[in-house]
């Protein structure tokens, strides 16, 4: 993982390099999205796929990182929105599509600030080190202290270390009963 | 103030990890005055929420994404032509995809209707043929009618035009067709080549074949079933020359553009220019050809090219101005962009060819992204 700053030049000259860092930033997070207006469709991939392939083959070029992720959502809404369109016209057991999708015309800016909030976060975690990173993500999970070290196979102490370090600030917010092991 | 998501996401991200300024926490409140990004806070406050979200990102891997990504983009356009076509068949009807500039944040947009506006009908049969001695006869949807060329009945019937030799000659006679704007026409020459002649193009052609070849001339775009036979079939555009024996191909070779494009569906064709050597293309390939004569060969959708004698226009990832340069031909329109910046808008999608040109905007219009106005034959696209 990279900072993202730096995806932004390469993505722009096509660099190989930069474009697989932009899938392991963008990748998961736009499947995701997509899936959530598809409602599970075996599509998502594929649409998701077409718009880096369109990207990759146009000459478009992108001012900024916030330009960037702005165009990769809206071209994933778009196509994403076309499909259910066409299979609405041709699939009548589809047709529930978009009336149960949870995404509606007014409250697509919060949706998509949703997943990039989520988005930039997993990033955040991803690029921890390794020991630091699995004791977030356990404790995300849910699971205690004891269980966290006990499942590292280390002591709780250091599990707290690893924490501080890690999820230094992850306020109350995030996590409430995690942040009464840290006080 | 202009939203961002990217921006706004930072902020949230920030005062869930670490906390935020005085100045940056008041940003925050105000926007989070917005009630669905109020609720969109309190749902990525809770672990529970995250967990499952994370959990969901772990059923994608960016780097498969990128090793198929990888494999796609270089891959045999063909393989996508397939699906391409399938879904053709299937669907026959408009289909709009868009990678268009839809204004997530500007919610409103999403309700506009289009204003009203008058239907432009698709082009139709018609064409003018002018005989070797300058008469000209308009050909039009409907009658049925022959007339004789220097031994050569010449038929015409629904907008088609057929040529049969009576009695052979060996005098080369010219007859020309032309097509304008808004119009189509279908030729069988003399030979039994079928060609379909598209909106503003001219075509030149023997009344009867004489002699080693068979030469025609293009101006314009045609597809062409060639008969197969011992004499090279030739079309000669501004661009160079197209030989064959016996293929069915694409031409779009349009003075006014800077490259043509020859499209082979079935056959081999070699395409010359002149100024290189000839290129040789296989089915599904294409060759480019520059005004000054330089020659580039690729693979393609052959759909893309040659879909519209077919019935239907297939756009990929092609450019509102351009799909425009195509459709003002056949609608018989002139479009206007008031911001540049639309033609630049890449579009996925097909077009029944037949269809008024409305359903068309009508569909561009919904996504957000534009409106449009007509006013005589002129079409404004605006913001």
């Amino acid at each position: 993982m990279i900072d993202e700053q730096l995806i932004l030049s390469g993505v722009n000259r096509k660099n190989e390099k930069a474009w697989k860092s932009l899938y392991e930033h963008y990748y998961a997070a736009l499947c995701a999205y997509v899936n959530r207006i598809l409602k599970g469709s075996e599509s998502t991939e594929d649409l998701v796929q077409e718009v880096f392939i369109a990207i990759w083959k146009s000459d478009k070029k992108f001012d900024s990182l916030q330009d960037l992720t702005r165009y990769l959502y809206r071209a994933c809404y778009n196509n994403a929105l076309v499909f259910v369109r066409n299979n609405q016209i041709h699939d009548t057991i589809l047709n529930s599509i978009g009336a149960e999708s949870d995404f509606t015309a007014d409250d697509v800016y919060a949706q998509t600030v949703r997943e990039e909030v989520t988005r930039q976060l997993y990033v955040y975690i991803e690029a921890l080190p390794s020991e630091q990173k699995k004791v977030i993500l356990m404790s995300i999970e849910g699971y205690s202290w004891d269980e966290i070290a006990e499942k590292l196979g280390v002591s709780v102490n250091t599990v707290k270390t690893h924490k501080s370090r890690g999820f230094k600030s992850l306020r109350s917010k995030l996590q409430d009963s995690v942040c009464l092991f840290l006080i | 103030m202009e939203k961002d998501i990217y921006d706004d996401a930072s902020l949230i991200k920030k005062s869930l990890l670490k906390g935020l300024s005085e100045e940056e926490q008041i940003k925050l409140e105000q926007l989070l005055e917005d009630r669905q990004l109020g609720e969109v806070y309190d749902q990525l406050s809770d672990p529970t929420y995250l967990k499952k979200q994370f959990m969901e990102y772990e059923n994608y891997s960016g780097k498969k994404g990128y090793m198929v990504f990888r494999e796609r983009r270089g891959r045999d356009r063909r393989v996508n032509t397939i699906r391409w076509v399938a879904a053709v068949a299937a669907v026959w009807v408009i289909v709009l995809g868009s990678m268009l500039w839809l204004t997530l944040g500007e919610s409103g947009e999403k309700e506009v209707l289009p204003v009203a506006s008058k239907v432009i009908p698709a082009g139709e049969k018609k064409a003018r043929l002018i005989l070797a001695d300058g008469t000209e006869v308009e050909v039009s949807k409907t009658g049925a009618h022959v007339l004789k060329e220097e031994g050569v009945n010449i038929k015409y019937e629904n907008g088609e035009i057929s040529y049969v030799t009576e009695r052979a000659s060996c005098e080369i006679v010219y007859n020309e067709l032309e097509v304008p704007r808004g119009g189509e026409c279908i030729i069988t020459l003399d030979d039994g080549t079928k060609v379909w002649v598209n909106a503003e193009t001219r075509l030149k052609y023997p009344v009867t074949f004489v002699g080693e070849k068979r030469e025609v001339v293009l101006e314009g775009e045609a597809f062409f079933d060639v008969v197969k036979s011992e004499k090279p079939f030739i079309v000669k555009t501004s661009f160079g020359e197209v030989k064959v024996l016996g293929t069915a191909f694409g031409i779009n070779a349009y003075t006014d553009a800077s490259e043509s494009y020859t499209t082979l569906v079935r056959g081999k064709v070699s395409v010359e220019t002149g100024e290189a050597d000839p290129v040789i293309i296989q089915p599904g390939e294409q060759v480019v050809t520059s005004k000054d004569g330089q020659m580039i060969r690729q693979k393609v959708d052959v759909e893309e090219f040659v879909g519209w004698k077919d019935g239907i226009y297939v756009f990929r990832e092609k450019h509102l101005g351009d799909i425009m340069k195509t459709l003002e031909r056949w609608y018989n329109i002139s479009v206007l962009f008031e911001e540049e910046e639309l033609r630049e808008l890449p579009f996925t999608g097909n077009l029944k060819r037949y269809d008024d040109i409305n359903v068309f905007f009508d569909a561009l219009t919904r996504t957000g992204d534009m409106k449009y106005r007509v006013d005589g034959n002129h079409v404004i696209l605006y913001k």
